[in-house]
């Protein structure tokens, strides 16, 4: 449903993004995780086509940025990370003012608006003015707006940025029933927790970059090719990491709020000799798990070096 | 007083990267030019260059600084208000002293430089000869005082009023009245004359009448110029101009700060600015109704130009200027005739400015509201949106040309004397002098179309300065060339000027039209 070759846009000397490849299907939700000021606007602006690339490639169904942008627009829907409303127009005067842009007419067009009202959980300021609603409700009034077409591919920049936790747990379900609709979405943030569970597949983008691009299930299998263990004794703490440095099967360790974090060396999955070593040494064991992984401490593994 | 000087620095620096003044001295130091030409090529038959050249400056000043004026010191307070950062600044501990003295000291000093850009000309204008030095000094003094009610009066707006465009538009109201007033007072003193005079002495009333009458016209900072700019001008420069505007200036500002606590309480966008246009069916006629087939047309023509409430405004203003005129219509009264030229010019004035209010306003919303990333994102063509919008705000607008249409052709005045202009006059064609007058007020609506898209306030004003300072340069540059080549041969060389003018005129609408489609695309992938 979209693929990118290349993708690549300066400014000048600065590179805002970087020659990115990028190949998503049908279904697939893809957050797009960086820090402020990484490329992910850049990158979404393209796919849009609003923005002209300085060299590479991207598709939509099948159609180029470059020879079909307004069969693009027709089956994309772009929620800008910053977008004005017309704040001097109701909320369905609104909607209806984009649906007609977007050629729905004639009577179905209400009912169309009132849907996607219902859908963002809208329908009770059906009649207000937008300029009265807070941020987050303006947000999800912006995802209506994006929905009114039917869109096959929805891109939204930082859905979620500015809202309190029950609004970005509720645009996290419509994610998620976005994604069971089986249309792809490419949904930025700079905040990885964000994502984590709605998403089918992640990438990591950093200045300019991705450095790290995949399904979660792969993500999380790759990370885990390094297990992390969590390890607290009664005493003698640093006694006990020091040992623990010169095992074989540890890669190395270290001492965070009075707990030892011990990394595997790769490809390690047994470490039963681990805690038998330690008790044999007179070590009073109080804590051994392997830490759980989650995306996140998947990211932080995989992409320790490559960011600074 | 230290947070008045950090905001005293951050405007200078913000504002010196703001486009409308630099515009303002470019095109001031361009007029200036071209009236040193025309001064010079016009004084073999004239003589006193300098004081022809002179009096071209002065004009072109408190006219700049008009323009510039309005569009500077009515939003200083009031962006401020936009952008919800006063409450910021007077938690910062900033006094409302401050923030006023700072706000506006740096678009003070911006307009200063407005005059100062010019004093080497103002050299060549007395080495010319014709100008005293007396002269230059009392203008000089006239303009400051004048920038200084200027300054005070735009700050009280921009105190006072909720929005940038509420203050521009108080603003240029206060400014109308101050040119009127006075104007009328003295044409009207000078067709009284024998009948004030009979009233000298009899009743305190009658006396201060007449004091007022006569004394009201000395306030306005055009006419007083031209009372210094007479040769033989010996008064002093301290006139009731300078101490009135200078008095009604610091009078604004301490209003301002009185005013100030009151005035920035409530935040400026509360509320609808819907303006006639309602929302419930039930409220009244003028309920903007279902999206039409097309959306652009349908919101800008409810949105922007007002909707069926404000063509109804139009319809009573138009036409209730029309009737007046037509009324008052009598042609063996001069007096009568002067009103009756005044709102007839009123009338298609109007029309001129709300084409440009309207097409101004159709961009700069999109602009401000940053919704034009949303448009360019919809599946039709770029132009298609823009001319959708500009036809809806066109519709509402068309009241104005429609009634003052009727207003000319029924007007006998009026019809006589563009029939008579259609007949060859002095050799000049009457339908290339009514083109000409056509692409030169339809230039304001383009430019103001054109500068909306790249100034945050009064394109409007802005679009009328650089109308007339078009007008202005080709005027002078044809008829310089005109005149170096007339000695090739017999050509009617009046009708060709006004040719050549309408064809460029002609060719800037349609490089706006063009700019506008440019700088839209180039605002939407932004
Ligand atoms: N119009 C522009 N001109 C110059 N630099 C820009 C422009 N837009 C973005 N950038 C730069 O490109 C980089 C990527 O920006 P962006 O895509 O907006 O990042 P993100 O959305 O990930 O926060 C940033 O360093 C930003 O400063
Ligand atoms: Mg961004």
């Amino acid at each position: 449903m979209i693929e990118t070759r290349q993708l690549t846009k300066r400014y000048g000397h600065l590179i805002a993004v970087n020659e990115i490849n990028l190949s998503l299907k049908e279904g697939d939700v893809f957050g797009f995780i960086g820090p402020n000021g990484s490329g992910k606007t850049t990158t979404m602006r393209m796919i849009a086509t609003l923005l002209a690339p300085d060299y590479g490639e991207a598709y939509v169904c099948g159609k180029s940025i470059y020879n079909d942008p307004r069969e693009i627009r027709r089956l994309v829907g772009y929620m800008p990370d910053f977008f004005g409303v017309y704040d001097d127009m109701t909320v369905i005067e609104y909607l209806e003012f984009f649906a007609s842009a977007y050629r729905i007419n004639g009577p179905g067009r209400r009912k169309v608006c009132e849907e996607k009202l219902e859908l963002v959980d809208m329908a009770f300021k059906r009649d207000a003015m937008v300029n009265q609603l807070s941020r987050g409700q303006t947000q999800r009034i912006g995802l209506a707006r994006t929905l009114l077409h039917e869109p096959q591919v929805l891109l939204l920049d930082e859905p979620a940025s500015g809202l309190d936790p029950r609004a970005r747990i509720e645009i996290r379900n419509l994610l998620k029933k976005l994604g069971e609709l089986k249309k792809t979405v490419i949904v930025s943030s700079h905040i990885l927790p964000e994502l984590a569970d709605v998403c089918t597949r992640v990438g990591m983008i950093e200045k300019g970059n991705l450095i790290v691009d995949g399904y979660v299930d792969e993500v999380m299998r790759k990370a885990r090719q390094q297990i992390m263990l969590q390890i607290r004794v009664k005493e003698n703490m640093e006694k006990a990491a020091a040992l623990l440095e010169q095992h074989d099967l540890v890669s190395h360790v270290d001492i965070v709020k009075g707990t030892i974090d011990a990394t595997l060396k790769a490809d390690t999955f047994d470490y039963s000799s681990l805690p038998t070593m330690l008790i044999s040494e007179g070590f009073q064991l109080t804590l051994f798990r392997e830490e759980e992984v989650n995306l996140e401490t998947a990211f932080m593994s995989l992409t320790k070096g490559l960011v600074q | 007083m230290y947070g008045a000087f950090a905001l005293l620095e951050r405007s200078l620096r913000v504002d010196s990267r703001a486009l409308s003044p630099h515009l303002a001295r470019l095109g001031l130091l361009g007029a200036i030019y071209f009236s040193l030409c025309y001064a010079l090529t016009t004084s073999f038959m004239f003589g006193a260059p300098g004081l022809r050249f002179f009096q071209g400056i002065a004009y072109l000043d408190a006219t700049f600084m008009t323009l510039l004026g309005i569009g500077f010191f009515s939003t200083s307070i009031t962006e401020e208000k936009e952008e919800d950062t006063l409450g910021l600044m007077l938690m910062a501990g900033i006094s409302p002293l401050g923030i006023l003295a700072g706000k506006s000291g740096g678009r003070l000093w911006q307009s200063l430089l407005l005059i100062a850009v010019q004093y080497p000309f103002v050299m060549l204008a007395v080495t010319m000869g014709g100008v005293m030095h007396s002269q230059v000094w009392s203008v000089t003094v006239a303009l400051l005082a004048y920038m200084v009610f200027l300054a005070g009066f735009g700050l009280l707006c921009s105190t006072l009023a909720p929005r940038s465009q509420t203050a521009s538009v108080w603003m240029v109201i206060g400014l109308l009245i101050y040119f009127v007033v006075p104007s009328v007072a003295v044409s009207w003193s000078i067709s009284h004359t024998t009948w004030l005079l009979n009233q000298r002495g009899t009743t305190p009333q009658t006396t201060l009448f007449r004091t007022l009458i006569e004394g009201i016209g000395d306030i306005c900072v055009f006419l007083q110029m031209g009372k210094i700019l007479t040769t033989g001008f010996r008064d002093t420069a301290w006139s009731t101009q300078v101490v009135t505007n200078v008095l009604a200036g610091v009078a604004c500002v301490a209003l301002s700060w009185l005013f100030f606590g009151v005035a920035t309480r409530s935040p400026s966008t509360e509320g609808g600015s819907r303006g006639l246009v309602t929302r419930n069916r039930q409220l009244s006629p003028f309920y903007a109704g279902r999206t039409w087939i097309n959306p652009f047309v349908w919101k800008d023509f409810h949105f922007v130009s007002g909707g069926m409430g404000m063509i109804l405004v139009r319809v009573v203003y138009y036409g209730g200027l029309s009737l007046v005129a037509l009324a008052i219509e009598n042609k063996n009264d001069p007096y009568a005739m002067s009103w009756f030229g005044t709102i007839f010019f009123l009338v298609w004035f109007s029309v001129v400015v709300d084409a440009a209010r309207v097409l101004s306003r159709s961009m700069q919303d999109e602009v401000r509201g940053q919704t034009l990333a949303s448009l360019m994102m919809l599946p039709r063509s770029a132009n298609g949106i823009v001319y959708s919008k500009f036809a809806g705000a066109m519709l509402g607008w068309l009241p104005g040309p429609i009634i003052g249409l009727i207003f000319t052709i029924v007007s006998p005045t009026m019809r006589e004397g563009i029939e008579q202009m259609l007949y060859e006059q002095n050799g000049v064609n009457g339908i290339v002098v009514i083109t000409m007058l056509i692409l030169y007020f339809a230039l304001i609506p383009h430019y103001a179309a054109f500068f909306a898209l790249y100034v945050r306030w009064g394109a409007v004003a802005l679009a009328i300065g650089m109308t007339i300072a078009t007008y202005f340069v080709l005027m002078m540059g044809l008829s310089i060339c005109l005149m170096l080549a007339s000695g090739t041969g017999p050509i009617n060389s009046a009708e060709l000027l006004l040719f050549v003018i309408s064809i460029v005129l002609f060719f800037i609408c349609a490089a706006c039209h063009i700019g506008v489609m440019l700088r839209v695309q180039a605002l939407g992938s932004k």
